[in-house]
């Protein structure tokens, strides 16, 4: 029963989307760059398919492309571009600008939490100086550094954007 | 931190937005039930899915969400009838089982290392996993009994 409710979840993802929309699914998260068979197998789906549709989202910028060190095969990864854009795109689509100037300056407050708790400055130096710091805490940390990131990057955009709209002002 | 290290439910890298909106999307569409919310829409760190009824008498129930960037989670059932438990892909230093995949049992997600079993969610595919949980989900539901909420537990 166990692998039949894994077994039933894998044959309605297929059912449910297209080869194109399961690679586009699991190459959206590939922060670490693997080959077309990696991304294949994970899609429920050919090499050959995949490797297509790979070439496809490359070329739209979706997926970055590199060589594997031997320089045999090709590897894919989520271009970190499209990813920065289009996180910033959605943050900008649900935060006015003056909320979002807020919510930096108050991410921004909550790191500076974590480094006095914690007398680091990042994640990893202080699971290097504490092998007993709380886990959790370094994962939420993590996760606001990262998302601050995503912010400030939304910002730029909606100030680049007022600039290229109104280019005789401010 | 309190919590004795062997109870930690820390996830490895960095909580994923765009993992927890998928799941949302996927569990959704597949349950009339359901409403996803975020945390925070800047920093979304664990998703919760409201479920407008519960298993058995419970009037209403969550499952809250939490993923990362390297496919860890801890996906949490709570019911108001104090029902909770845990289906979790991490790191732990429990006996058993071997596998990052565990799962923690109702009534109260114990936490007690001899009582964490192997979880039915053997997977770290977002888009297998949302649907393998609202299938776990409406069977427990619609049978009002948690004795398939982790179905690796109930062989044929």
């Amino acid at each position: 029963m166990a692998d039949e409710v894994l077994r039933d979840a894998v044959s309605d993802w297929v059912e449910e989307t297209t080869p194109r929309e399961r690679v586009h699914s699991v190459i959206e998260r590939t922060y670490d760059a693997v080959s077309a068979d990696e991304i294949a197998e994970r899609a429920e789906t050919t090499a050959k398919t995949a490797r297509k549709h790979l070439e496809e989202l490359s070329r739209e910028g979706v997926v970055t492309k590199t060589a594997s060190p031997d320089r045999k095969a090709t590897l894919y990864k989520r271009s970190p571009t499209s990813l920065v854009i289009e996180e910033a795109a959605r943050i900008n689509d649900s935060v006015s600008k003056p909320e979002l100037i807020e919510r930096i300056a108050e991410l921004e407050a909550e790191i500076e939490t974590y480094r006095e708790q914690t007398g680091a400055d990042s994640p990893d130096d202080a699971a290097l100086q504490d092998e007993s710091v709380d886990k959790e805490l370094l994962f939420e940390w993590r996760g606001t550094a990262r998302n601050l990131r995503f912010a400030k990057a939304a910002l730029a955009i909606s100030q680049a954007e007022n600039a290229v709209e109104q280019p005789n002002t401010g | 931190m309190t919590e004795p290290q062997t109870e930690s439910h820390a996830l490895r890298g960095a909580p994923d937005g765009v993992a927890l909106r998928r799941f949302r999307e996927i569990f959704e569409t597949q349950e009339p039930l359901a409403r996803g919310e975020f945390d925070d829409v800047v920093n979304p760190q664990t998703l919760a899915l409201h479920l407008s009824d519960g298993v058995g008498s419970a009037e209403k129930a969550r499952i809250d969400v939490r993923w990362s960037t390297t496919d860890d989670y801890n996906i949490h059932y709570t019911d108001t009838a104090g029902v909770d438990l845990r289906w979790d892909r991490h790191p732990h230093q429990y006996p058993a089982p071997p596998a990052d995949s565990h799962f923690h049992p109702p009534p109260d997600a114990v936490t007690d290392p001899t009582n964490v079993e192997s979880s039915c969610i053997d997977e770290n595919r977002v888009d297998v996993v949302a649907r393998a949980v609202h299938k776990l989900w409406r069977t427990m539901y619609e049978e009002c009994s948690f004795s398939d909420a982790n179905a690796a537990e109930n062989p044929p």
